[in-house]
């Protein structure tokens, strides 16, 4: 069973610039970063705690969104 | 299953445990007393803790404002139904405007242009109590890179970020003697850190993960808890295996937060509180005072509460216990800076200053100001070396980042003054081992033949949620002690871990097993029903309040690996 949720913390590739500051600031570190090919994806979305901290800390408007869960709206 | 195992050795005179709001001001403290500071952290220090993503409010007593420190000691004991030291309360209160002042000489606003304090009165704290309140939202957002940035300057102090307090080390390996230091994993490469101190300040938090989560099996939510998720209450459980003494971990904190959105909360105001309850709502009338329940304060109905309160009566749904507990609420303040939940507000399309919003009790978890390490003055603990301050303390205050600035000046200060006397330290091998053993079992379990960390830590909050407090008895209590017992025997073992982020969430889920297993059995200790602040123990077998026999502060001790129960008197200015 593979179950899609769209709650979470989605990545504008085309917006990203790979400067990592949210894969070293996340408290539950929900993210992991590809140093060779500079890909960042958020590995562990169910352990995200919808701080916002990767939004505050991101330097590029847009390049991460977060949509909350159903459950929770 | 083999993971790099590697060791590192560090010295210091003072080692903090956790580098969220109480441990930047101990690191920043130390220092500046002159100690070598370690900070662990495990998570980064710009963004961790509680406090991650800003604060809204800082506490200010001062009888130029408000109270008298010693009037606050007693409004704050009243509050906490006679469990909070009274000590304690008026030496939190007497040190918060030099806190209030450290805060502004760090970058800070906490003046309005004419230079008088942002003062706003925060009702839902203690009585009285006004708060600084940050002039523009995103402002205090920031307090954690702010606090971080201060602890950088100091060239004394090093921080480790990714790195997860393991146990603490004691001069003998055993429990009861001093502490000497910690041991410490790294979170991503299961590198471990072993660092001998002087003093360890321990600032790693409160336990959020223990009560039964409504979103349990919906994996995007996992971890929208109240407070920090990466707190498990691993501190607590650390200086419970050392031999410290911790208090009152029968009181969970109960507070409401937004429906269905659990995250760090609203600013409500409980009234009308009810314990024993017929069923029938209090619905007070126009015109008619309220005693806040929870603050000894007094309101009139409609003039003071005009589009602030919240009837809970006419939630469908809320209160979910009705007959046990009946409560108004107010939702006067935005009490949360997180991103998730200003998207929550506009996604939902509701405003709470404009109208009243639905709330729910978010599952009970280990943050009051009465649960936790026994803190004294200095934020000393039962144990030599040992200091603790934020949520992690019990028996005295810490409210809104308050108690976190406050005792975490104080623990790192004092543990700077102990560590210019002390001896030198001594770390005994057998003990790092044991405690590198108490979690790496897990690497050695297939997980073919295990459980995962998320199916245990599921079932230990199970338990607790079906047997535990609020609303509890003895036969519940003494049941869910057995369950969990048998979970812990049989299926704990067996808890695999694959990878060294695994390997921190198997500490993690012991620690939430431990504060489970504390709070029922601690239930079943205290003979009577009482509701300190945010929190409640109901039993039906003691219904009343029993002042004569437990005005008192419950105490477990590990004694030989097991929890021994007693009592201490609760201190009381003369």
């Amino acid at each position: 069973m593979n179950i899609q949720y769209r709650g979470g913390i989605r990545i504008n590739h085309a917006k990203c610039i790979g400067c990592k500051r949210c894969y070293e600031m996340c408290p539950p570190d929900v993210f992991e970063f590809d140093d060779r090919s500079k890909l960042l994806r958020v590995a562990y979305p169910e352990e995200c705690w919808f701080c916002g901290t990767c939004i505050f800390e991101c330097p590029v408007e847009g390049a991460l969104t977060m949509e909350l869960p159903l459950a929770c709206l | 299953m083999s993971f790099h195992h590697s060791e590192e050795y560090l010295e210091t005179d003072v080692l903090v445990l956790g580098g969220g709001l109480a441990g930047c001001m101990s690191a920043i403290k130390a220092a500046d007393r002159g100690a070598d500071v370690v900070v662990f952290e495990k998570a980064h220090i710009n963004r961790s803790g509680n406090g991650c993503t800003g604060l809204h409010r800082i506490p200010l007593i001062h009888p130029d404002y408000n109270y008298t420190f010693e009037e606050f000691a007693r409004l704050n004991v009243a509050n906490a139904a006679g469990l909070c030291d009274e000590d304690v309360s008026r030496e939190f209160a007497r040190d918060t405007l030099d806190r209030v002042l450290d805060l502004e000489s760090y970058g800070l606003t906490v003046r309005k242009r004419d230079g008088s304090f942002l003062f706003k009165p925060a009702r839902d704290i203690s009585p009285g109590e006004i708060v600084i309140w940050p002039p523009e939202e995103r402002v205090w957002q920031n307090v954690k890179p702010i606090l971080a940035k201060q602890v950088h300057k100091r060239e004394r102090v090093r921080v480790v970020n990714r790195i997860a307090a393991i146990g603490l080390l004691t001069e003998e390996g055993a429990a009861g003697t001093r502490v000497v230091g910690a041991l410490g994993m790294e979170t991503r490469t299961g590198r471990f850190v072993v660092c001998s101190a002087k003093a360890v300040v321990a600032t790693s938090g409160g336990s959020y993960r223990v009560g039964r989560h409504k979103h349990t099996l919906y994996a995007p939510s996992r971890f929208v808890e109240c407070g920090s998720p990466t707190n498990a209450g691993e501190g607590q459980h650390m200086a419970y295996r050392a031999g410290a003494d911790l208090v009152n971990l029968e009181f969970l904190e109960l507070s409401p937060a937004w429906k269905d959105f659990s995250h760090w909360g609203c600013g409500p105001i409980m009234v009308g509180r009810d314990l024993k309850g017929d069923g029938q709502p209090i619905v007070p009338r126009e015109g008619e005072p309220i005693k806040m329940a929870r603050y000894s304060q007094t309101y009139t109905f409609g003039k003071d509460t005009e589009g602030l309160f919240q009837d809970a009566s006419v939630i469908p749904g809320f209160p979910e216990r009705k007959g046990e507990m009946e409560e108004f609420y107010i939702a006067e303040e935005n009490e949360s800076t997180s991103y998730g939940y200003l998207l929550y507000q506009r996604e939902r399309g509701e405003d709470y200053t404009k109208a009243p919003i639905e709330y729910e009790w978010h599952p009970p978890y280990l943050h009051n100001n009465q649960s936790g390490v026994h803190m004294d003055v200095n934020a000393g603990t039962s144990l030599e070396g040992l200091y603790v301050a934020g949520d992690i303390m019990g028996g005295g205050y810490r409210q809104s980042g308050g108690g976190a600035f406050v005792f975490g000046a104080r623990a790192g200060a004092n543990a700077a003054a102990y560590a210019r006397r002390a001896r030198k330290p001594s770390v005994v091998r057998e003990q790092v081992d044991r405690e590198k053993g108490r979690i790496l079992c897990a690497a050695d379990v297939h997980p073919e033949d295990g459980y995962s960390w998320v199916e245990l830590e599921d079932k230990a909050r199970q338990i607790l949620s079906e047997y535990g407090p609020p609303f509890t008895s003895d036969p519940k209590l003494e049941r869910g002690v057995s369950r969990l017992e048998r979970i812990r025997e049989r299926y704990l073992p067996r808890l695999y871990a694959r990878n060294p982020r695994e390997l921190l969430r198997a500490s993690e889920v012991r620690a939430v097993f431990f504060v489970v297993e504390a709070c029922l059995r601690g239930g079943l200790e205290r003979k009577e029903s009482r509701s300190p602040t945010v929190s409640i123990l109901y039993k039906r077998q003691f219904p009343e309040q029993d002042d004569l026999n437990w005005l008192k502060h419950s105490v477990v001790r590990n004694r030989e690996g097991r929890m021994k129960f007693g009592t201490k008197e609760v201190n009381r200015l003369s």
